[in-house]
């Protein structure tokens, strides 16, 4: 476990744009590597994971858009969900990765979304919660994911949503947070599906902000970055589950923002790009993603703006969905 | 692609030569593995010996979700296929054959926990390995008989016990741990809470246990649980309240930096719904439980008068106490008629105002959430 470094200040640390790009635009070509093949079943979540850097970083057409239309189109199973890689079985993850990737690049119209949501809709257990599969793994994370690609297709009516928020509502515990279900302790993971599936279902209003928020706040530790749970490090990722939730209840000012900018610069890797868990740790797309959203949400300049519910360039959001 | 605490000096040096070299035998065995295994399940080949190559690509990758999937399908077409044994006439050998199968089931399911357990070890945060533990005993529930597939729950118990050992904050341990519960309870037909109550004690007595929130959070949820069950009544509540309240004071003394305690203690003192130890609790009791708690935080801010924790609580506690003093008596208020002692609000206030400055400037990280509440106070 890398050690905590002390806090940067974000004054003397620059975003590496042009760096980032290239790290991302190059992951593909690692295709030799044991890595690489080893997380196939994250393949399509990677390009979402990449796609939307780009469009944060402003360099939307570094991923040329034919190549992922027919990647994201050859993962598409017969059943309407989409699997991780071809060849691939479908799960509720790879599905809404690949729904919030044809939606960035304005390519919904090459699938049927009315096959694809027909099937995420009927993942909806009897409960109001989804499964990832047909296997019945349940879970918030699968509830967010069903509202998330849903309300990019414009089918919530094809599930009960009232149902679904009931269960959300279940998972609430009594410090302010979210659980995975039911009983679950709360962890900042979950709090963003919870508050994600909230706000999509326009339901946020049932619950408190107020604890909510002082136990996101308390997320912040001493070198600016977040961590997922009390009495844990710091995590790049972590802190942007909490920061999105922050900023979905209204409560942004209740960190130190400057803190966490200078946490998320100084986890960059300024000679190859990428972004990294903790400063020093290796790289990755998923961390590299996860922080410059968080940096935009900051404000950070130069950085296109991010949605929060949905990880994705508002621009992006409020084409798809009108507002 | 997602790497988590891998230093990247770690990684830099692990692309010797000598490793590149081992790394692309690796690649070569694996690829091979994987494009053998899936040429089978595309021809939808659901032997034994398929079963065998899905167990050596799950051990050199566990998260390939899809050959777990084509995994359980074998399974289900082979070990766990249902048996039906009204074909047979004679009825020995309806007996016998029966047996037999309840027999192999057994092994089988055992086999796949023993298959999986290793694995576990290595990646204790793999969402695909618990699930697939979870599947298993939950065939075992849909197959055998109910005193057989409490047995399969029941040894998983002792297993997640290991587990949460070895990583007492593991969320995938907790949770699974309160899976394995409820089906051992429905098995059973009787609660386990008393008994996952006093593990969750042996846990925050253990070495460094108070600082586990895991723990707490399931304490929370517990106590109101049993208390339901046990049809507890109000003053039994209290008694239970109280209880808890002398635990978490010790624990808050002891080590007034430990944020996990102060969530439990806003918990005991703060929370009213039904998810409450004592949601009933008539409001003189609760007036008096308050008033106490404040005191003695007061005495703990005099050793620790910059301890940010202590803080957050008097500036959240007090102003509750304000509205519940603010509310009608309960019907149930022993001292309903008795006169109340005169507070003075306005001085309260002031002290609020004051520890929220200290906060801003003990804790500035935060200090938009206390200039939040010292508006609120001021415009109250």
């Amino acid at each position: 476990m890398a050690t905590t470094s002390s806090r940067a200040p974000a004054a003397t640390l620059a975003l590496h744009v042009e760096k980032h790009v290239h790290y991302i635009t190059t992951l593909d070509t690692a295709k030799d590597t044991l890595s690489y093949h080893l997380s196939e079943h994250l393949r399509i979540n990677g390009v979402y994971w990449g796609l939307t850097a780009l469009h944060l970083l402003g360099h939307p057409e570094a991923l040329p858009r034919d190549e992922t239309i027919s990647f994201v189109t050859s993962c598409l199973q017969p059943c309407g969900g989409f699997s991780s890689a071809p060849g691939h079985d479908a799960h509720l993850l790879s599905t809404v990765s690949a729904v919030q990737i044809l939606a960035t690049i304005d390519a919904l119209d090459t699938i049927d979304t009315t096959l694809v949501a027909k099937w995420v809709a009927g993942l909806q257990q009897e409960d109001g919660v989804f499964a990832g599969d047909e296997w019945g793994e349940t879970d918030t994370r699968f509830l967010y994911g069903a509202l998330n690609c849903l309300s990019l297709l414009g089918k919530m009516e094809l599930i009960d949503v009232e149902k679904a928020v009931e269960y959300v509502l279940r998972c609430w515990n009594t410090d302010g947070g979210f659980g995975m279900a039911p009983g679950a302790e709360s962890h900042s993971g979950q709090i963003f599906t919870c508050v994600g599936a909230l706000t999509i279902a326009g339901r946020l209003g049932e619950i408190d902000g107020e604890m909510l928020g002082d136990w996101l706040a308390e997320r912040q530790l001493a070198n600016g970055g977040l961590n997922g749970r009390p009495e844990k490090l710091e995590d790049v990722c972590y802190s942007w589950w909490v920061l999105s939730s922050l900023a979905m209840i209204g409560r942004l000012g209740w960190i130190d923002k400057e803190g966490l900018v200078g946490f998320i610069l100084g986890c960059q890797d300024e000679k190859k790009g990428g972004i990294s868990d903790r400063p020093n740790d290796e790289v990755d797309v998923f961390h590299t993603v996860f922080g410059l959203a968080g940096l935009s949400l900051l404000g950070y300049e130069g950085l296109q703006e991010v949605d929060p519910v949905y990880c994705m360039p508002r621009s992006v959001t409020k084409r798809v969905l009108g507002n | 692609m997602d790497n988590h605490g891998v230093s990247r000096s770690d990684y830099a040096q692990s692309r010797t030569e000598e490793q590149k070299e081992k790394d692309r035998k690796k690649l070569e065995q694996y690829l091979a593995l994987v494009s053998e295994t899936n040429s089978k399940r595309s021809e939808n080949d659901f032997s034994i010996s398929s079963l065998e190559l899905t167990s050596k690509v799950l051990k050199m990758n566990p998260e390939y979700y899809t050959m777990w999937n084509y995994r359980r399908q074998i399974l289900l077409k082979t070990h766990l296929l249902s048996f039906d044994p009204s074909a047979l006439e004679d009825l020995d050998a309806v007996v016998e054959a029966t047996a037999a199968h309840h027999g192999a089931v057994i092994k089988a399911l055992k086999e796949e926990q023993e298959f999986t357990l290793p694995l576990l070890l290595v990646f204790p945060k793999c969402y695909w390995l618990w699930n697939h533990r979870l599947w298993t005993l939950e065939q075992a529930s849909v197959i055998l008989s109910s005193d057989y597939a409490a047995r399969f729950w029941k040894k998983e118990l002792e297993l997640v016990g290991m587990m949460l050992t070895r990583d007492a904050r593991n969320f995938h341990g907790w949770m699974y741990r309160r899976i394995l519960i409820r089906e051992v309870e429905k098995l059973e037909k009787g609660s386990r809470a008393k008994g996952e109550l006093e593990y969750t004690l042996k846990v925050v007595m253990g070495v460094g246990g108070m600082k586990n929130y895991s723990a707490w959070h399931q304490r929370s949820v517990l106590i109101p649980r049993l208390l339901n069950e046990e049809n507890r009544d109000g003053q039994q509540r209290m008694d239970a309240l109280e209880d808890e309240l002398e635990l978490i004071q010790k624990a808050i003394t002891t080590d007034p930096d430990d944020q996990s305690l102060w969530f439990y203690h806003r918990f005991l003192v703060l929370e009213r719904g039904e998810g409450a130890i004592a949601p009933k609790m008539p409001r003189s009791a609760r007036l008096g439980m308050m008033e106490q708690q404040i005191e003695e935080l007061k005495e703990l801010l005099e050793s620790h008068p910059e301890q940010r924790y202590i803080l957050k609580a008097l500036v959240l506690y007090v102003p509750a106490l304000q509205a519940l003093r603010k509310e009608p008596p309960s019907p149930d208020d022993e001292d309903e008629d008795d006169e109340e002692e005169e507070v003075d609000e306005a001085e309260e206030n002031k002290q609020i105002l004051e520890w929220l400055e200290t906060l801003q400037r003990v804790d500035p990280m935060r200090k938009g959430r206390y200039i939040d509440l010292a508006k609120r106070i001021r415009e109250a």
